[in-house]
């Protein structure tokens, strides 16, 4: 079951870190969206803080110094 | 001291003609670790670092592509004026300029700098390379020239340790804690009405302010050019270091290759028996591992390659390479200007493409951007190297080249050819352009120049490979192996997955090039990147091996599996194909189009498709 679960865990984060390459606008929108359900549960308020901050970034983040026009 | 650091820092500008140093000095003061190379036009964008002075006072310090003049006449030009004159996005003037010229060259940095003083701006000048003044038999007086020009001279060694103490201790000096930086007045005497004013007013500083300890004789370098810029002895030279490089890529690197491999495949076994049975390990071994591992193993040949660029970017060699190609560039309607960024290419398309906007007319820059992802780039190194360790036996040929190596050089040569054919029929029509460019004087690369540049190559191959790599790695392991296939059924998991689904909905359109339903799978994956497709198969075929309880790497599998066709059409479709998300974000950014993206796209794949087909159907005529 462990073995599953963090495999899961894995794959999810793999999944996000190309969400945000290729549609940066669409994971900003998904962040706020899972930080707000996350306060309405009143759980993992670290995690509900730091979807927030990523709901702020802009850009892919692959760049610098793109103006964050690149997509 | 970090409690004297203002909030808001003084600003001072680097500027200068190109190749004078500016970026080696940017790299002195901030510490930072830019591109430097032996040649003009490698910095196209203000680039910002922060120096902090022995007396804690902060500076941001911005490096600026060099120009000879404020008159831009190409878009990093544009830039450097726009700073200058305080016209940059909505961003001041610099506090301080400071005009870096070199001492071996005054006659033409000169008319910059006596351009630059005309903007009545705070300015000082940095007398850069002095170190090689001795070797040349050129003496220069700077206090006398301090006093012609009216502003403060240093002398600086942008490329040694310790070499911009000078310039550190002047700004340490006289840069305030905070408000308006006052210098001494402007000479009058250095305000020109016209470009017959400047000429004589550095005529004049010349006679003046630099002597020559003995006559002018034929140096080493002039007779070194009289062979490297021959017409014909120089085609042979280039030719013949051209060929070596990619005979190296396979020979030297083949031992440590193998020692990697060796590594990896321990590595695999090792994780198998401390991680239980479950989908854990499946991930590990097989996502991991059996993707990203592939891809490490390519990392000695990457070196190599670079290791030859850096060599010849530091010598000076490269400036003469793109003097000697200047008519196969006119015969392509490309003027010389167009070869830094084709050249640069070579090691990344993103350069490349960026280095574009050295070029002054728009036509030629857009040209320029449409075939740079025809040069072939460092990521297409591991699949051409697989694919060829795989298919080309490692025998030598006529007893002295390397049979790999040919193959390799053959493919680098196909992309040039068919970039400069593009080129032609995208220009037809267009008038000719002229090359005019400095040639830079030769050095001995530097020992430390040459390992910190590769020592930064390598760490851009292992984080795209820990990241970019690893991602898609575990993507498509974890759609290579679910859903589990149903009770009772026949085939192999893989095929039942949702990756073989889509590697089977996609082979009617690739198998008239001959493409399978496992490369159709590392097709998708690798639009991301090129060396993706590389891990890709490695996935793909680890859990197929696992399954089959075959072990072993990834050239045997390959070798045992597809057709010679199959293997020079996969070749042939990677010369062309646009499988790079950067390359593509980054014509986006330079052009401002999406069109020229869709444009460079569809050409691309199309010219991908087509080669393979004939290759494919040529080979499988040939082979029966």
């Amino acid at each position: 079951m462990l073995q599953w679960i963090i495999t899961g865990v894995v794959v999810l984060i793999c999944v996000f870190f190309w969400f945000k390459k290729i549609m940066p606008k669409g994971y900003n929108v998904l962040c706020l969206k899972m930080a707000g359900f996350l306060k309405r549960l009143g759980i993992l308020p670290h995690v509900q803080k730091r979807l927030e901050r990523q709901s702020l970034l802009r850009g892919c983040g692959s760049c610098k110094s793109c103006d964050h026009d690149c997509h | 001291m970090v409690g004297d650091v203002m909030a808001k820092p003084l600003r001072i500008a680097l500027v200068g003609n190109p190749n004078c140093g500016k970026t080696a000095l940017f790299n002195q003061l901030t510490g930072s670790r830019q591109k430097v190379a032996n040649y003009a036009g490698v910095t196209v964008e203000r680039k910002s670092g922060y120096l902090v002075t022995p007396h804690g006072r902060k500076l941001q310090v911005l490096d600026l592509p060099g120009t000879y003049s404020l008159l831009a006449t190409s878009p990093d030009e544009a830039v450097t004026r726009d700073v200058c004159m305080g016209r940059y996005k909505g961003e001041p003037a610099p506090d301080l300029l400071i005009c870096v010229v070199a001492a071996t060259n005054l006659r033409l940095h000169l008319r910059f700098l006596l351009e630059l003083l005309q903007l009545g701006r705070p300015l000082v000048v940095v007398l850069n390379m002095v170190d090689v003044l001795e070797k040349y038999g050129i003496r220069i007086d700077v206090p006398r020239l301090q006093s012609e020009l009216g502003v403060p001279v240093v002398t600086t060694v942008g490329v040694r340790n310790g070499g911009a103490k000078n310039l550190i201790t002047l700004l340490d000096e006289m840069m305030p804690q905070q408000g308006v930086l006052h210098l001494p007045k402007l000479n009058s005497s250095v305000i020109l009405e016209n470009s017959s004013c400047v000429h004589d007013r550095v005529r004049k500083i010349l006679e003046t302010c630099v002597t020559r300890d003995r006559p002018l004789a034929v140096k080493l370098e002039d007779v070194l050019d009289r062979w490297v810029l021959h017409p014909i002895w120089g085609m042979i030279i280039l030719s013949f270091l051209l060929f070596i490089m990619f005979q190296a890529v396979f020979s030297w690197a083949q031992p440590f290759m193998d020692m990697l491999q060796d590594s990896i495949n321990r590595l695999g076994i090792l994780v198998s028996t401390l991680i239980p049975e479950g989908p854990l390990r499946g991930l590990v071994v097989d996502g991991v591992i059996g993707g990203a591992g592939t891809v490490v193993v390519f990392l000695p040949q990457i070196l190599i390659l670079f290791l030859w660029i850096l060599a010849l970017e530091e010598s000076g060699y490269l400036p003469r390479a793109a003097f000697l190609l200047d008519c196969f560039m006119g015969c392509a309607g490309l003027g010389g200007r167009s070869f830094i960024p084709l050249l640069s290419s070579f090691a990344c398309a993103v350069p490349g493409i960026m280095a574009t906007r050295t070029i002054q007319h728009t036509r030629d820059r857009i040209v320029t951007i449409l075939i740079a992802p025809l040069m072939t780039c460092s990521a297409r190194l591991p699949i051409y190297a697989l694919l060829i360790g795989a298919f080309i036996p490692n025998k030598s040929v006529i007893g002295v080249f390397n049979l790999q190596g040919l193959v390799l050089f053959v493919l680098y040569i196909v992309g040039i050819l068919s970039a400069f054919i593009v080129a032609r029929l995208l220009k037809k029509g267009g008038e000719e352009r002229f090359l005019l460019m400095e040639l830079p004087h030769y050095h001995w690369p530097s020992l430390r120049n040459l390992l910190l540049g590769l020592w930064q190559r390598a760490k851009i191959f292992l984080s795209r490979v820990g990241t970019i790599i690893v991602s898609l790695s575990i993507i498509l392991w974890a759609l290579s192996s679910f859903p589990a296939p149903p009770s009772g059924s026949t085939g192999t998991a893989l095929e039942w997955s949702l990756a073989g689904r889509i590697g089977h909905i996609l082979v009617p359109i690739f198998s008239p090039i001959g493409f399978n339903w496992q490369i159709c799978v590392a097709l998708i994956v690798g639009l991301a990147a090129r060396e993706v497709a590389v891990g890709a198969l490695g996935t793909v075929y680890a859990i197929a091996a696992s399954e089959n309880d075959i072990s072993g790497s990834l050239i045997p599998l390959l070798s045992a599996q597809w057709g010679l066709a199959t293997a020079f059409s996969l070749l042939a479709w990677y010369v062309y194909a646009p499988q790079c998300l950067s390359t593509l974000a980054v014509i986006r950014r330079e052009t401002g189009s999406w069109r020229m993206v869709m444009i460079t796209v569809v050409y691309l794949f199309a010219l991908a498709y087509i080669a393979a087909f004939l290759v494919y159907r040529i080979t499988g005529l040939f082979m029966g």
